[in-house]
Parts: C-alpha cells; sequence; structure tokens
C-alpha cells in the first residue's frame, strides 16, 4: 500500500510541474518566443471541458444509466462544426473591444450596462461554484480510495481521513496560489495567460493518457478486450442497461436530448470554456483544427468508459464500491497499486485545471463586474481621487480568486459531499446554457435591446434556481422537503420537478426546458417590447457587422465629444500604469502616423481607444463610465445616428459588392491569361508547323533536283545507273506527293473542311483489305498477321476511304515497328454496348511512357537511338486521331518498351448530333 | 463560388447530419439488445457514427492539405 506521505509529495510534485510549466511558457512569451502559439496547444486547452466529472464521474454514471453517461460528449461534437461560423465570430468580437469575460461580452452588447454585467457574473458564480467544489471532492475522494481502499490502510484510517481534509485544503490553497500567479500577471485581463494555457494543455494531455492508460489495462489485461468484457457482463442483473437506451436503463430519449442540447451549449459558455476558447485565443485560424481535434478528443476519453464501468460492476458486486471510483478502485483490487497512482494523477490534473481555469474567469467577472462598478459608484469621490489604482485592481482580482476557492471548499463540506459527480456538474451547466439566448441572439440578431437580455436572464436563472439547486437544497435538509413533494406554498404547480404541472420528464430535463423557454421566450419578447439606446445600437452594429470591421474602423463615432490628452492620459495612467499607457499612446501614434505629444486636443476615435485600453483593465462597463466622468461628450440625435448606420450599412455592403466585384474580375483576369497563354502556344506550333513542313519538303527536292542534276551533266551514264537515278527521283517525288497530300489532308481536317461521304460500313472489310495492302511490307519483314472478329459485327457510320486510311497507317507502323524475324502483329475487334473497339496489336520496341503522349502530335517521330529515325512523315498518325475524332471516338495508345504497343480506338454505332460534337 | 463559403456550407451540413445521426428515431434503428463481435450494437453504432464525424470533419477541415498528396491519374477506358 502506499503511505499516505508518498501520495501527498506526488501530488505536491505534479503541482510543482505546472508551476514549472507555467513559468517556462510565460518566460517564453516574454520573450516573444511563444511556446502556445500553435493549433493543437489550443485544442488540448479546450480540453479543459473534460474535468474530474468525466475522469470519475462518466464511468459512476455509465454504471447506473449504461450509455446515458454519452450526450455530455456528444454535444460538444455536434456543435463544434459550427465554432467558424459562432465562436470565431465571438473571438473577433473579443479581440475587437478588448472584452475579458462572458459577463463583459453580454454587458457590452447591450449598451455596455453594469447592471446586465453584474447579474451575469452572479448567475456565473453561483452557478459555478458548486461545479468547482465538486472538483475537490473529486480529489479528496480519490485521495481516500487511493490511501485506504478496501480498509487495507493503517489502522489510523480515522485521522487519517481528518489529515486528508487539510490535505484538500493545502491542494485547494495551491491552487488558489496558480491562479494568483500565473491568472492575475497583467492588468489588462485581455492580454493573454500563456503560462495558464501552457499548463491546462499539459494537464490534458496527462488526463487523456491516464484514462485510456487504465482503459487499456482494463479492458486487454484483466479482461480480453470489448466482446469478452460485455460477454461475461451477461450475468449481470443489470446488463440489460448497457445495451439499450430506455426508461428502465435509467436514460430516456427526452433525457437524452435535453442534455445533448444542454452541453452543446454549455461547452461554449461555460466561464472557463469561454475563456480558454475565446480570451485566449492567440490566433482565429486555430479554431479550424479545434473543430476535428477537440471532438476526437471526446471520442478517445469516452471509448473506455462503458467497459470499465460493467468491469466494475463485475468486480465489485453488490454496490460496495462507488462506481465513481471505479477507475482507481480496479487496479487496486489487482494490486497495482502504480497504476492506481497514474490514474490519480489523471484524475488530479482534471480537477486542477477546472479548479483554475474556472476561478480565474470567474474572477475577472467578480473584479469587473461586480467589485469594481460598485467601488465607483459608491465611493466614487475616493476612486477618482487615488493616485495609483494598478495595485488595488489586481488586489480585488487575488482576493476573488482566494475567495472563490475557499467558497468552493465550504461548499464541498457542507453540501457536496451528499451527491454524485454529475449531478452536481449538470447544474452548473445548466446555468451556463442561461448566457446562450443573450449571447447567440447578440451577434446575430439586432433587434436584442438590454431590457429584453435582463428579464431573459433574470427569468432563466430564476426558473434554473427553483428547478434545480432548490430541491437540493431541500433534500440536503436545508430547506423543507414538502417544496418538493407539494409545491412552494403548496401549489401543486409550483413543484420544482414537475414544473408547471410538466409531468414525465426528470430533474435536469425539466428544467432546461422551462428555464430556456422563459429566457428566450423573455428575451424576444420583451426586446420587441423596448426601444434601445443609442449605445446599444451602436454597441449591436459592432457586435453582428465585427467581420467588416477592422479594429481602427471599429472605433467610429456615436459621440462628439472633445479631451485633452493629458487628461485621458492621468486617467489612464491611475488604471493601467505609466509604462502601459505610454507604450500604448505610441502604438496608437505609429499606426496613425500622428504624434500624439504634439496633439492637445484629441478626437473621439482617440478617447474610443482609451476605452477600449481600460475595458481590458475594468470590464467595458466602467471603462465607459469612466471615460464619460472625464469627457465631456455629447450623445448625437437618434436621426443622425441612424443617418450615420445607414451610411455604415452602405458601405458595408458596397465593401461586400466590390469584393464580389474584384473575385469576379480575379477570375475573369486567370481566365484570360490562360487564353492567351493557349493562344501563344497555337502561335508557336503554327510557326513549327510551317518550319517543320517546309524543311520536310526540301529534303525530297533536294535529292530530286541533285539526281536530275547528275542526270543532266552527265549525258553518257549506263543505262543501269541511269535507270536506278530515276528510280530515286520518281520515289522522292512519290514522297513529296504523299507528303502534301498529308498536309492538305490535315488542314482540311483541322479547318473542317474536309468532305466525308458517311456510308453504313462492316468494319472487318476494313481491316482484311489493309492487311492485303500491307501483306507485301509483311512479307519484306517476315511479320505474322492475326485478326480476331466476332461473329456479327455492327454495321457502323463512317467514311470507308478514311477509315480505311486510319487502318492502313495503324497496320504499316506497326509492321514497321514489330520485331524482325518473330514479328507479329494482330487486330481484334470487341462489340461493346454503343461501340465497337479495335485494338491493333504488335510485339515491337514499344513506345516509353513519355512518349506515348507525343506521337500523335505533328511531326512529331520519336528517335531511339538504336533504330534511328523512322521513315514516315510525322503526320500519319495525327491524321489518324483527327478521322477518329470525326467519328466521334477516341485513339490512344498503350504500351510497355520492349514489349509492344497497343494503339486502339472506339467508333460508336451511332452519331450524335453535330452540334453535341465536343469542340 | 468561394472556397470558403463552400466550406462553411459543408460544415453546416456535418452539424445537421451529426444532429440525425446521434438523435431519436435514427438512434432507435440500433436500440436492441444485438451484438456485433460481442459488443452490444447501440455501444458499436454510436462510436462508429462519432468517428465517421470527426473524419469528415478533417476531411472538410484539412481538405487542402490533403490535396497536396500525390495522386494516380489513369486514363479512363471507354
Amino acid at each position: 500500500m502506499l503511505p499516505n506521505w508518498f501520495i501527498f509529495i506526488i501530488s505536491l510534485l505534479y503541482l510543482g510541474l505546472l508551476f514549472a510549466i507555467a513559468y517556462y511558457a510565460d518566460m517564453r512569451a516574454d520573450q516573444g518566443r511563444s511556446i502556445i502559439n500553435n493549433p493543437y496547444i489550443y485544442a488540448f486547452s479546450l480540453a479543459v471541458y473534460c474535468t474530474a466529472w468525466t475522469f470519475y464521474g462518466s464511468v459512476g454514471r455509465a454504471a447506473s444509466t449504461g450509455l446515458g453517461f454519452l450526450p455530455v460528449y456528444i454535444g460538444p461534437t455536434i456543435i463544434a462544426p459550427l465554432w467558424l461560423l459562432v465562436l470565431r465570430k465571438i473571438v473577433r468580437i473579443c479581440k475587437q473591444q478588448h472584452i475579458t469575460s462572458i459577463a463583459d461580452f453580454i454587458s457590452s452588447r447591450y449598451g455596455k450596462s453594469p447592471f446586465l454585467g453584474g447579474i451575469v457574473a452572479i448567475i456565473a458564480v453561483v452557478g459555478i461554484i458548486p461545479y468547482i467544489s465538486l472538483q475537490l471532492k473529486a480529489i479528496s475522494n480519490s485521495y481516500g480510495i487511493l490511501t485506504s481502499f478496501l480498509g487495507s490502510a493503517d489502522p489510523s484510517g480515522q485521522s487519517l481521513n481528518s489529515f486528508f481534509g487539510d490535505t484538500a485544503f493545502y491542494i485547494a490553497i495551491l491552487l488558489a496560489a496558480f491562479a494568483i500567479l500565473f491568472g492575475t500577471r497583467h492588468l489588462d485581463a485581455s492580454e493573454r495567460h500563456e503560462g495558464l494555457v501552457a499548463a491546462i494543455a499539459f494537464e490534458s494531455i496527462i488526463k487523456l493518457l491516464a484514462f485510456l492508460f487504465v482503459g487499456i489495462f482494463v479492458t486487454y489485461f484483466l479482461y480480453d478486450g470489448f466482446g469478452d468484457i460485455f460477454t461475461q457482463a451477461r450475468r449481470l442483473p443489470e446488463f440489460a442497461r448497457f445495451l439499450t437506451i430506455s426508461r428502465d436503463s435509467g436514460v430516456d430519449w427526452d433525457q437524452w436530448v435535453w442534455i445533448t442540447l444542454l452541453s452543446l451549449l454549455a461547452v461554449m459558455f461555460l466561464p472557463r470554456q469561454f475563456h480558454v476558447s475565446v480570451v485566449e485565443n492567440v490566433n482565429e485560424k486555430h479554431i479550424q483544427k479545434a473543430i476535428w481535434l477537440f471532438p476526437l478528443y471526446l471520442f478517445l476519453i469516452n471509448v473506455f468508459v462503458l467497459p470499465i464501468a460493467v468491469a466494475g460492476l463485475l468486480h465489485f458486486p453488490g454496490n460496495t464500491v462507488d462506481a465513481d471510483t471505479f477507475v482507481l478502485a480496479l487496479p487496486l483490487a489487482e494490486g497495482h497499486q502504480w497504476i492506481a497512482l497514474f490514474v490519480f494523477i489523471g484524475g488530479l490534473s482534471a480537477a486542477t485545471s477546472m479548479v483554475i481555469v474556472a476561478t480565474i474567469a470567474l474572477s475577472i467577472m467578480v473584479s469587473n463586474n461586480l467589485v469594481m462598478p460598485i467601488l465607483l459608484r459608491v465611493r466614487a469621490l475616493q476612486i477618482s481621487r487615488s493616485k495609483d489604482l494598478t495595485r488595488p485592481l489586481l488586489m480585488i482580482r487575488r482576493g476573488s480568486i482566494i475567495v472563490l476557492v475557499l467558497w468552493a471548499y465550504v461548499y464541498f463540506h457542507v453540501v457536496a459531499e451528499y451527491y454524485t459527480l454529475v449531478s452536481i456538474g449538470l447544474i452548473s451547466f445548466t446555468a451556463a446554457a442561461q448566457f446562450a439566448p443573450a449571447i447567440i441572439g447578440g451577434i446575430f440578431w439586432r433587434g436584442g435591446t438590454r431590457n429584453g437580455a435582463l428579464a431573459g436572464l433574470i427569468a432563466g436563472s430564476l426558473v434554473w434556481a427553483f428547478t434545480l439547486p432548490m430541491p437540493f437544497a431541500a433534500q440536503a435538509g436545508l430547506l423543507p422537503g414538502s417544496i418538493v413533494t407539494e409545491g412552494l406554498f403548496g401549489i401543486s404547480l409550483l413543484r420544482p420537478y414537475s414544473f408547471l404541472g410538466l409531468e414525465g420528464l426528470d430533474p435536469i430535463s425539466n428544467s432546461v426546458f422551462w428555464s430556456l423557454l422563459f429566457n428566450t421566450g423573455l428575451y424576444v419578447v420583451v426586446s420587441f417590447a423596448s426601444r434601445a439606446s443609442i449605445l446599444e445600437h451602436s454597441q449591436a452594429v459592432m457586435f453582428i457587422e465585427s467581420p467588416w470591421y477592422t479594429a481602427r474602423e471599429g472605433r467610429y463615432q456615436f459621440w462628439r465629444g472633445t479631451s485633452s490628452i493629458e487628461v485621458l492620459q492621468s486617467l489612464l495612467t491611475r488604471f493601467i500604469g505609466e509604462e502601459n499607457t505610454k507604450k500604448a499612446f505610441y502604438e496608437y501614434a505609429r499606426i496613425h502616423e500622428t504624434d500624439w505629444q504634439q496633439q492637445q486636443q484629441v478626437d473621439q476615435e482617440f478617447i474610443s481607444y482609451a476605452e477600449q485600453l481600460l475595458t481590458g483593465a475594468i470590464g467595458a462597463a466602467s471603462a465607459r463610465a469612466m471615460i464619460s466622468s472625464v469627457v465631456k461628450e455629447e450623445p448625437i440625435s437618434v436621426e443622425e445616428m441612424m443617418g450615420i448606420l445607414n451610411e455604415t450599412q452602405q458601405a458595408i455592403s458596397q465593401k461586400k459588392t466590390l469584393e464580389k466585384k474584384s473575385r469576379e474580375l480575379e477570375q475573369a483576369t486567370t481566365e484570360l491569361k490562360q487564353a492567351n497563354a493557349r493562344l501563344l502556344e497555337l502561335d508557336r506550333l503554327k510557326d513549327d508547323f510551317v518550319a517543320t513542313v517546309t524543311h520536310e519538303l526540301r529534303t525530297p527536292l533536294t535529292s530530286v533536283r541533285a539526281f536530275a542534276e547528275i542526270l543532266f551533266d552527265n549525258p553518257d551514264l549506263n543505262t543501269d545507273q541511269k535507270n536506278n537515278f530515276l528510280n530515286i527521283i520518281i520515289k522522292e517525288s512519290e514522297r513529296l506527293t504523299r507528303l502534301i497530300n498529308q498536309v492538305l489532308d490535315l488542314q482540311k481536317v483541322e479547318s473542317k473542311t474536309m468532305e466525308w461521304e458517311l456510308t453504313d460500313i462492316d468494319f472487318s472489310e476494313i481491316v482484311v483489305e489493309s492487311f492485303e495492302a500491307c501483306s507485301q511490307l509483311a512479307n519484306e519483314k517476315n511479320v505474322t498477321c492475326e485478326t480476331a472478329f466476332p461473329a456479327r459485327i455492327p454495321r457502323i457510320p463512317g467514311d470507308r476511304d478514311r477509315l480505311m486510311q486510319v487502318m492502313l497507317n495503324l497496320i504499316s507502323n506497326s509492321i514497321k515497328f514489330a520485331k524482325d524475324d518473330s514479328g507479329k502483329v494482330s487486330v481484334k475487334i470487341a462489340v461493346k454496348k454503343n461501340h465497337l473497339r479495335v485494338d491493333v496489336v504488335d510485339n515491337g520496341i514499344g513506345i516509353g511512357k513519355k512518349d506515348q503522349q507525343i506521337v500523335f502530335e505533328k511531326f512529331r517521330q520519336i528517335n531511339t537511338p538504336d533504330v534511328g529515325k523512322p521513315a514516315g512523315s510525322g503526320l500519319g498518325l495525327t491524321i489518324a486521331q483527327r478521322i477518329i475524332e470525326y467519328h466521334q471516338g477516341s485513339l490512344w495508345v498503350k504500351s510497355t518498351p520492349n514489349k509492344g504497343s497497343t494503339f486502339s480506338f472506339t467508333l460508336p454505332f451511332e452519331r450524335q448530333k453535330e452540334n453535341a460534337l465536343p469542340t | 463560388m468561394n472556397i470558403r463559403a463552400r466550406r462553411l456550407q459543408k460544415l453546416v451540413g456535418l452539424f445537421v447530419f451529426a444532429i440525425v445521426l446521434f438523435n431519436y428515431p435514427v438512434l432507435t434503428i440500433f436500440n436492441r439488445a444485438i451484438f456485433v463481435a460481442g459488443i452490444p450494437l447501440l455501444f458499436c453504432y454510436l462510436f462508429a457514427a462519432w468517428f465517421l464525424i470527426v473524419v469528415l470533419l478533417l476531411i472538410v477541415i484539412e481538405r487542402r492539405s490533403l490535396l497536396h498528396m500525390p495522386r494516380n491519374i489513369e486514363k479512363s477506358e471507354n
């Protein structure tokens, strides 16, 4: 058995490693060599979605509901394809506006309302604290199992438990320290926390490895694979629940659908998911890879859940061991302490990563959306007088981290001990889902107003509180139990699990349905019924049209305000420090190519820039309040604003049209370029053709003239010699005639002036006649000729003489190139469905792969070193191809060097109409 | 049409496809106590469908980099 202190030391060492990784990543970031600027790290950091709930709770839920654990992971898989549409837009908006949390996002969209931001922050804190405490509970449970499993620990088990309570406390404190060190480094929360992200990604890798490890161990070492586990499981009394989804197995279709919907919202709008996926996003391109990597991660971490659950039930019959701890209990029961230790580390990484990110995300909301607005309001005079607010700001954020972690710790001791991991997790999911209508409506629907969002959020969260946490509190004995059974004030319509008399849904589905219905319904209805302020209008435009604005264009004006540079500088210095302020001003001057130190008055654009800097540090609402306290602003009238909006709208639509036009133009340009290239190529070919023709004509002409001159100069040559020379002259003139005929033929075919005589012909006759015509040549080379026809060949439409020309050309070519002594040429005709297929096969030298394309080109003859330039004009195959093409067939060659070539062509039985011909 | 817009449309299509695959009523087709190589049918189906979605997402997202892989183009015979 592993001693208690040993496990404690290992946990500390693991946390120490996290500190080291985070420290290293931050150091690299300061040097400008980021290690997290990478889509894989981004995808792994998204896996903070998988908490201790996944690591321990999934197996527990699988043991009690079979496949009922899956919808929580299927939901994110379903929504992932839409990330390019939704998540990317949110990321872009947050970068443009320096938004650092969900509360700020919602508050900023609806006119930078401090009240709305505060409400969101409260919902987030109340909803997420139980979830954090759940992680602490998981750490403590796993720790307990590891040290005292099956009572085999030391006799002082009782004292261990009390000591262990302190251990979880220490771990909580260490996590708070981590969050403070790496989550509150900068004042501007819109600066990324690279160390944090690196550590979270590392933890995601560790928990995946640990879970796969124990999964493979259980499935393939304790059992003989998936099939074996399920076969052995047939003897379990609860076996049926692993096979199907049904009411008896503990999860029915309602629950399946509602939890899928719930988790696909939660994966985007849980504060920690929003933090890693939006605020910590380095580059919006990283979202693309995450779209498939993140579902793959979820797939992998879930494959072994059901086998482990089944194996646990087989090993520990009769509920002797809590199913939430099977992953630890199985290796321990088999005596593999080290595997159990690795699993424990995996669970620790799952729990700690969630605690760290969730507390940082919540602390930003608490400080920027709860504490700051209150401080600015209640003690406005003192705040505006104090010279340096950077330190108090950081202290607020750090203090809120400590308070949140301690709160979660206390909650764990008071309430969370009574419930399973999953039930608490789903309560938090439902709370996070309340943000969905305001956010999704906010980025796609311009009509959503502050009042609508406020009404929806408040109604949704009240229904949530009434239908989920309240009955839990009643079950824990904090409230009278009659509320659950008889309803609030004894009104049966107000029973939390059958809200408004809706029977038959389980508590989670019931709550998801009612809370989202009230939330969305009121959001839409109240939005229609209320008017948006000017600021709401302008923010709505900026959010919805975000893809069309660059950061600079985004700061356009709905206010006419002026201020002096000193006032703004001193305001910013108080909140973000002197150095950061100067840096930001220089940056602005660099982009706008102005010298800010020379200016006295600044324009609205500069004021907006300053406001966004402040937003990163203290939230949108407080930033607006601070700016308007130092800037003399007169809001423009509604008419003016609508005018500006229209103009912008026109500008945007013009921009869109322009982009479309330029794309079309680009396409047309490429097409023109290609056409031009084709023309140039044709021109070059024509030149080549003329040059080659001239050359080919001159060769025979030269020899005719040479021999004629010899005859002329030497009248006394003897008859034999004379005849010989005359013979040459005749042959060369014949060659000349043939060449000219071929050139004329080609010209006619290509210019489509050839006259064709189409008749129905029997192609086998053509083949036989061609062989006869070539028999002389074949005999000279000692080549054997064969033919193979089917008994009946349909007649085809064609020009008999031209097709004869093709066959003669192909056969004489084949004979020419066939092997000298054992040469063989065969012609096969095959009848296909709608065409004839003719193959002319020889066993000659063959044609190299490269040359197979060019044999059909004009005057291209293949020069092989050992054979030399073959006889002929080099036009035969070109003409043959043109003739076959005229007959709507095609001609091609297949060949292996030194084995022989096959020239094949097809001839259709029926001619298509002329105009249907491909040109 | 613009390549990016096409990809976006394909992704929306996959979103709808995933909803169909992982939902009532398609799931009821596989909701039977049948075994495939000893493994319950529904379990097999869910993970196979999940893997299919991941592969399709991979293809849609990484299409351009996959296209750069060498391919043999054979002339098709008539």
